[in-house]
């Protein structure tokens, strides 16, 4: 099973390629197939990894960033739909999802071994949780460069969208805030104390700041040449990054 | 309200705030970077941060001041949340009433008390990170306590020991069957005596006694505890570790709560930006 790993991976990547393409070319019918394909394999992976691991798929970049591509699928089919004109939200989500395969594509196709402290709650939460963060802010980092579109078209809903964007950028943040709650926990029962300086507490302290400064940054959620919307996009993206550099080490 | 507190207050020092402590941890990332520095930070790790701070001994002096400047932008950052607090409080009691807004002020607050819990858990109590102990090992600390490591218990292979902890993996480690059986005692009489594992620290009032990891055992066959492994346990006292586990979760509540209140509402165009 184990060798049907990176088949089952390139399958996902195929379909989920097809719905980026079938999104250009506005083919509705076709598009709802690819995708419902890409789910479901990508599905049918994450039951392979725990099968094969006994753990929860949270840990390495391969495994996480393929749960990852579940959520952002997830949300790119319930919440967005294909619009009038190109490029529209779905546009972007599956772009993104093309750039987390391609990340992902990189990545060692096997499941993470099982470490003596995997099937910990508080350890499987707060990688979960992370993992959920990085497709939420992705889907609203979607959502404020479709405003930022709409608003050169001079288009009204751009504040809407805007707003839906902020909506998911908060959400994320309290995710991602859950997600340090639990890692405190984790590491006052590891380590005796809940900050530990090093590298991953900075990372986490600058994603936080990241969140804040998007929220706090004078201006409206869409105007154009503003800040808010740009740190709203920047952080999906960064948060993409830096969550990919910490499954690395 | 005069020039100096509006600025105080206002959107735009908030940001800029944010925007120093933000290049300040990414300094602080660049300098995980170097070896050096990194095993500075790790220093600074195994004791209180207070101690490590006031050492003159011990520590880098440029992590001193990298610290030191962390410390002068949050109390900037707590300067502008105490004035915009207060300018939101008078707004709240002289306009309209508004649910959100009421909210977001508590989070706000909450913020500058989980802010203020980090400074705690930095400033007071004590820590000991690294203490090396062996079965029948008696360690003294504040308060004229004593932990005393009644017995270890290790049931897999030695060698797993050798390992880094990320390493290890859950068939060469029994994490139920491997325990340290340790006791607190203060002049004489015992206050606490219990196993810990890896992951399941004791307590007594606010001191924590958790088990960082197994030790190799000694190479040398004279020794008493020969072929036993030894312990690394960390002691650390935190008085306000209970109130900050409580606020925490009340921020992201409260961050919870007001984004379900705002969620359908239109955004306003708002200059000031004072909504989010």
């Amino acid at each position: 099973m184990k060798s049907a790993l990176p088949v089952v991976f390139w399958i996902t990547f195929l379909f989920y390629s097809l719905t980026f393409i079938f999104t250009l070319l506005r083919k509705k019918k076709a598009e709802a197939i690819s995708s419902a394909a890409g789910l479901i394999s990508n599905i049918s992976g994450l039951i392979m990894l725990v099968l094969l691991s006994g753990h929860a798929p949270v840990f390495r970049l391969f495994e996480s960033f393929m749960l990852g591509a579940f959520f952002l699928a997830i949300m790119g089919v319930l919440f967005t739909s294909q619009e009038k004109k190109l490029p529209d939200v779905r546009f972007w989500v599956w772009l993104e999802m093309m750039l987390l395969m391609g990340i992902t594509a990189l990545a060692n196709k096997e499941p993470a071994p099982f470490a003596y402290d995997y099937n910990d709650l508080y350890i499987v939460f707060f990688h979960f949780l992370r993992i959920a963060v990085v497709a939420i802010t992705l889907f609203s980092s979607a959502l404020y460069i479709q405003s930022r579109f709409d608003n050169k078209r001079g288009d009204s809903i751009a504040v809407y969208r805007a707003h839906q964007g902020r909506n998911f950028l908060i959400l994320g943040a309290l995710l991602f805030l859950t997600a340090e709650y639990v890692g405190i926990r984790w590491c006052l029962r590891g380590w005796g104390d809940f900050w530990q300086w090093g590298p991953g507490f900075f990372q986490s302290t600058i994603i936080v700041l990241l969140f804040m400064l998007a929220v706090h940054v004078p201006g409206s959620n869409h105007g154009q040449g503003k800040w808010r919307p740009r740190l709203g996009i920047i952080c999906g993206f960064l948060i993409l990054g830096l969550i990919a550099y910490r499954s690395t080490l | 309200m005069s020039r100096v507190t509006e600025h105080l207050s206002s959107l735009s020092f908030a940001t800029w705030t944010l925007v120093a402590l933000f290049f300040w941890f990414v300094f602080g990332t660049v300098l995980c970077a170097n070896q050096d520095f990194l095993t500075s930070f790790r220093e600074m790790n195994s004791a209180l941060t207070r101690d490590w701070l006031l050492d003159q001994g011990q520590g880098s002096t440029f992590l001193k001041a990298w610290f030191v400047g962390l410390c002068l932008i949050m109390i900037v950052m707590g300067v502008n949340l105490v004035f915009c607090s207060s300018n939101r409080i008078l707004k709240i009691m002289r306009h309209r009433f508004s649910g959100a807004k009421l909210f977001m002020l508590i989070v706000h607050v909450i913020f500058g008390l989980v802010a203020l819990g980090h400074l705690g858990g930095f400033m007071l109590g004590y820590k000991y990170d690294d203490v090396g102990l062996k079965k029948g090992g008696i360690f003294s600390f504040e308060d004229d306590l004593q932990l005393e490591v009644m017995d270890v218990h290790f049931v897999d292979d030695m060698q797993v020991l050798k390992k880094s902890r990320r390493d290890i993996m859950k068939d060469e480690f029994h994490h139920k069957d491997n325990f340290v059986e340790v006791a607190l005692q203060k002049a004489g009489q015992v206050l606490v005596q219990d196993r810990i594992y890896l992951l399941e620290p004791i307590h007594h009032k606010d001191i924590q006694i958790t088990l960082k990891r197994f030790l190799p055992p000694d190479a040398d066959a004279a020794s008493p505890t020969n072929g036993m492994p030894g312990v690394m346990v960390a002691i650390a006292c935190n008085p306000v570790l209970k109130a900050f586990l409580l606020i925490y979760p009340l921020m992201i509540l409260g961050i919870g709560v007001h984004m379900v209140m705002t969620w359908q509402r239109p955004e306003k165009e708002n200059s000031n930006g004072r909504e989010i």
